[in-house]
């Protein structure tokens, strides 16, 4: 499994832009005056039962670590206090890269003499695994807030629950996601048994076999060979039941993407509607897999994660251990940018990252780089020209799609169409955008149709909700009004008889004597409403004697 | 030989739509989507086989023995108007959604130029029976093909950076007009 | 006499057909259920009345049977009416403002300070969408409030409010000009 067999179709090579950053060990964050936790679910849908779930009061004192919003189901993770300090409650505030949205952020004013976390070190090589079970592990990724921290945000508890058994092969996957982006580089550097022992708690969570690491090793040279580093670590740390392999892939993006990874891997295709579980495969980055370890041994809560700020509008390009909810503009600051800058910021990496808006929001758990270019290099900027139909960017496509296609349709508002061209298996690996000869902003126009269909499809679930409802009212109401008519009418076939009507009377009669002699009480008038009505039955027979 | 040759001519070579400019008013008409196309396309093969047939077998037996050809136009009229209302009322019945989106369309089949065309034109050449359904489903091949293409073409040219003026039905018909010069590609491939 | 001949040929040939076609015609029934079916996807289910029907499965089957007019829904708003004109492969029409006027999606919010408890909003929610029991405050499930405003006008204290429901933003469509940049010299 050593070389590519299979390599996925499209892609390119590139500069990969990452050797500065990796110059220094990684740098903790200086204390932040407060931090703003951005609140929402990993699909981006609102925080469901809010009030229920947070577990603290504005004006709070909190500790870091503290939990401040609880796990309430697999999709909705916990969240916890970065730091000491005040909790000032919910602030609705602009979101980084959307500039007509505004997300809920839990609101810390971080306490004076809170001390700036430092980047864990790295786990001891005589750790002992044995004794753990595949439930420790789930509950603790659980309470400790865990989420994929390769950019999805996906809460990990949910995804080993669900490849439980089913899960052959578990990929740790160490390839840098894009060019700038060095943060998984970084963590290899710096905790590569943390690593290697996380992987092997999410193998036994998973009870998969297998475990393969992959990564690129882009800086070997000048760093030293991650791949050497990494099986020096697995020998130190002994034998265990797990095998365990390390594969360098070729430098190819978007070789860090899932399913081109799996292709690139194992030489297996995953068709756009399965999951790779449903190819006893599970892919997990090596940043979650860090943080499982600190989660199941150190119980330590999912509060930081490292962060590249890079890009030739920073001085110093540095990895750094940033509390959640840290401002970018503070980031930038740190690495010897200036915010005020007329430079691009970019939250994400330059092909498929997002420009930034708004300088004073803050990073999410799926925040893996604040990248600053120039202004003259921003292609972007160039104004768009009509597609040529050149098809440069068909030919990148690793998703094997026809982007100057869907960028039409999704430019025309005909997203279902879109849809049917397989508009939702685009990844957004941005290529496209990059070698389009008309500087077209092919994935902007993507994220729109995508958005729009999954807004789509949300209403359309609603409103299958909303009639199944209505169906069910509907015939409770006529089975009602049925049993009402048979009720009726066999008390009018009842009183067909003079007999059975002149005793149906005389009941009713005794009925309301023995009422006018007991006990007045307060439900006195709800009995006399009774005794009327069956009096105005009695009444209504009488015309049939 | 014969049959496959017959048949070829029908669809290609004669096409009745773009050589023939017969059946021209569904052809701009319901070529604007896809599934509509589709749909007319084999409304009109099911007419058009049927009607050929019928047609013949009506020619045959009941006008040339009473010598009565000088009724043929009239009678095959009446032959079509039923085949088409029988073709209504089945897709009625099962696919009401295509019933509805054809609307007009489908009773026009009646008036389809190229429906009588074919079983005028079997008389005419004194088709044999086999002949004569080989052509009319060759006739509805070659329709089909040509609507579906221009519905095909049109949705794609929806996208497209149409001048204000061309936008809609005058595109159509240039782009008809331009099917019609690529179809010109296969005269001498038979004739017939 | 030819004449005469074709004459009586023709009308045999008509009478035939016509017979085929009637005795056919009682064969197939016509199938309304499934074009019903179909408008009824495309309605917003909001189950409102305000198209004068009862809910939206009763309007669906109207303009099915060609006794509606296809906008006549004012949650669907014009998009819905286009939907429909779609489908039907009708002419469309602009949405009929004496429905009402179309509103982006709300949901129902209870007042629980001024809630009595007279479940009469119970009774006329179409989608058991609020909770709640005679003088116990009611609730309204939010995930399953359509935003059809049938319970306003039962409230005899006026203690229900429609809010503007959540919904996860779409990221805009980016600007670009679609037409061919030829700039004239001098202009």
């Amino acid at each position: 499994m050593n070389a590519a067999p299979a390599p996925f179709p499209g892609g390119r090579t590139l500069a990969h832009h990452k050797a500065a950053p990796l110059a220094q060990p990684i740098v903790p964050a200086p204390r932040p005056r407060a931090l703003n936790l951005p609140l929402h679910g990993y699909a981006g849908e609102p925080e469901p039962d809010l009030e229920a779930r947070l577990q603290v009061q504005p004006g709070q004192r909190v500790v870091a670590g503290e939990l401040l919003l609880a796990h309430q189901d697999d999709a909705h993770p916990a969240l916890h206090a970065p730091l000491a300090g005040v909790f000032t409650g919910l602030h609705r505030c602009a979101a980084p890269t959307d500039p007509w949205a505004a997300a809920q952020h839990l609101q810390i004013e971080v306490a004076t003499d809170a001390e700036p976390v430092q980047p864990p070190d790295d786990a001891p090589a005589d750790l002992d695994l044995t004794g753990v079970s595949a439930t420790d592990v789930i509950e603790a990724l659980k309470r400790c807030g865990v989420v994929g921290l390769g950019g999805a945000r996906f809460p990990t508890a949910e995804k080993v629950r669900h490849g439980q058994g089913a899960v052959e092969t578990l990929i740790i996957n160490g390839v840098g996601c894009e060019p700038y982006i060095a943060c998984d580089e970084a963590l290899m550097y710096a905790r590569p048994r943390a690593i290697i022992l996380g992987a092997r708690l999410l193998a036994r969570a998973l009870a998969a076999r297998r475990i393969v690491i992959a990564l690129e090793d882009p800086v070997a040279d000048a760093h030293g060979s991650l791949v050497t580093r990494l099986n020096d670590d697995l020998q130190a740390l002994g034998p265990v039941d797990v095998e365990i392999d390390v594969v360098q892939v070729p430098e190819r993006y978007p070789q860090g993407a899932e399913r081109q990874l799996i292709q690139t891997l194992t030489g297996q295709a995953i068709p756009h509607h399965q999951l790779p579980q449903s190819f006893g495969l599970l892919v997990s980055n090596v940043a979650t897999a860090a943080s499982a370890f600190d989660a199941t041994i150190h119980q330590r809560p999912l509060t930081h994660r490292v962060v590249t700020v890079t890009g030739p509008a920073m001085a110093q390009p540095m990895n750094v251990y940033a509390p959640i909810g840290s401002a970018v503009a503070d980031l930038i600051e740190l690495a010897g940018g200036r915010p005020d800058d007329n430079a691009r910021w970019v939250l994400g990496g330059p092909l498929s990252g997002q420009p930034i808006h708004n300088l004073a929001a803050s990073i999410d758990k799926g925040s893996l780089c604040v990248l600053g270019l120039p202004e003259e290099s921003s292609s972007a900027r160039q104004s768009p020209l009509p597609c040529i139909n050149c098809g440069f960017c068909v030919s990148v496509c690793p998703a094997q799609l026809l982007p100057q296609q869907l960028f039409k349709l999704a430019q025309h508002g005909q997203h279902t169409e879109a849809q049917a061209l397989g508009m939702m298996d685009c990844i957004e690996c941005g290529l496209c955008a990059e070698v389009c000869p008309s500087h077209l902003p092919l994935v902007d126009a993507y994220r729109h149709s995508k958005d729009w269909l999954r807004a789509q499809q949300r209403d359309e679930r609603a409103q299958q909700r909303a009639k199944r409802r209505f169906d069910a009212r509907q015939a409770r109401i006529e089975k009602q009004q049925s049993a009402d008519q048979a009720r009726r009418q066999a008390r009018a076939e009842r009183l067909q008889s003079q007999a059975a009507a002149q005793s149906e009377i005389e009941a009713a009669l005794a009925r309301a004597r023995a009422k006018k002699t007991g006990p007045h009480s307060p439900t006195e008038s709800g009995k006399t409403g009774k005794t009327g009505e069956s009096g105005d039955k009695g009444n209504g027979g009488d015309p049939a004697t | 030989m014969d049959w496959v040759f017959i048949l070829v001519s029908a669809a290609l070579v004669n096409n009745f739509v773009l050589i023939k400019f017969l059946g021209l008013c569904p052809f701009m008409g319901v070529s604007a989507r896809l599934e509509s196309a589709i749909g007319m396309a084999m409304a009109t093969a099911f007419v058009l086989t049927l009607a050929s047939v019928s047609s013949h077998l009506v020619m045959t037996y009941v006008l040339v023995p009473l010598s009565l050809e000088y009724l043929s136009t009239v009678a095959f009229i009446v032959i079509i108007a039923g085949l088409v209302q029988l073709t209504e009322q089945f897709m009625r019945h099962t696919a009401p959604v295509l019933h509805r989106v054809l609307g007009i369309y489908l009773p026009l089949i009646t008036s389809n130029c190229a429906v009588l065309g074919v079983a005028l034109l079997n008389a005419r050449q004194h088709h044999s029976l086999v002949e004569s359904a080989l052509y009319g489903f060759g006739a509805a091949l070659g329709f089909g093909l040509v609507l579906v293409a221009l519905a095909a073409m049109r949705q794609r040219l929806t996208l497209a950076d149409v001048p204000k003026s061309f936008q809609g039905a005058p595109i159509g018909l240039v782009t008809a007009g331009l099917m019609a010069l690529a179809f010109m590609g296969f005269t001498g491939f038979a004739k017939l | 006499m030819s004449m005469g001949l074709g004459v009586v040929v023709l009308v045999a040939m008509v009478a035939i057909i016509v017979g085929l076609l009637a005795w056919l015609g009682q064969r197939f029934q016509a199938n309304d259920t499934t074009l019903a079916d179909e408008i009824d996807a495309l309605l917003p289910q909001t189950q409102c009345a305000q198209c004068g029907y009862p809910g939206c499965r009763p309007y669906a089957e109207a303009i099915a049977q060609g006794e509606a007019a296809i906008n006549q829904c004012p949650p669907g708003g014009q998009a819905g009416v286009d939907a429909l004109a779609h489908l039907l492969g009708v002419e469309s029409l602009p949405l009929n403002e004496d429905h009402g006027e179309h509103k982006p999606p709300m949901v129902a919010v209870i007042d629980e300070d001024r809630c009595i408890g007279c479940t009469l909003c119970i009774n006329a929610c179409p989608v058991d969408a609020i909770l709640g029991a005679q003088k116990q405050m009611h609730t309204v499930i939010a995930d399953e409030c359509t935003g059809c405003e049938l319970c306003l006008a039962p409230c005899p204290v006026d203690c229900i409010d429609l809010i503007p429901a959540p919904r996860p933003s779409i990221r805009p469509r980016p600007t670009t000009d679609p037409s061919i940049p030829i700039r004239v010299a001098g202009a």
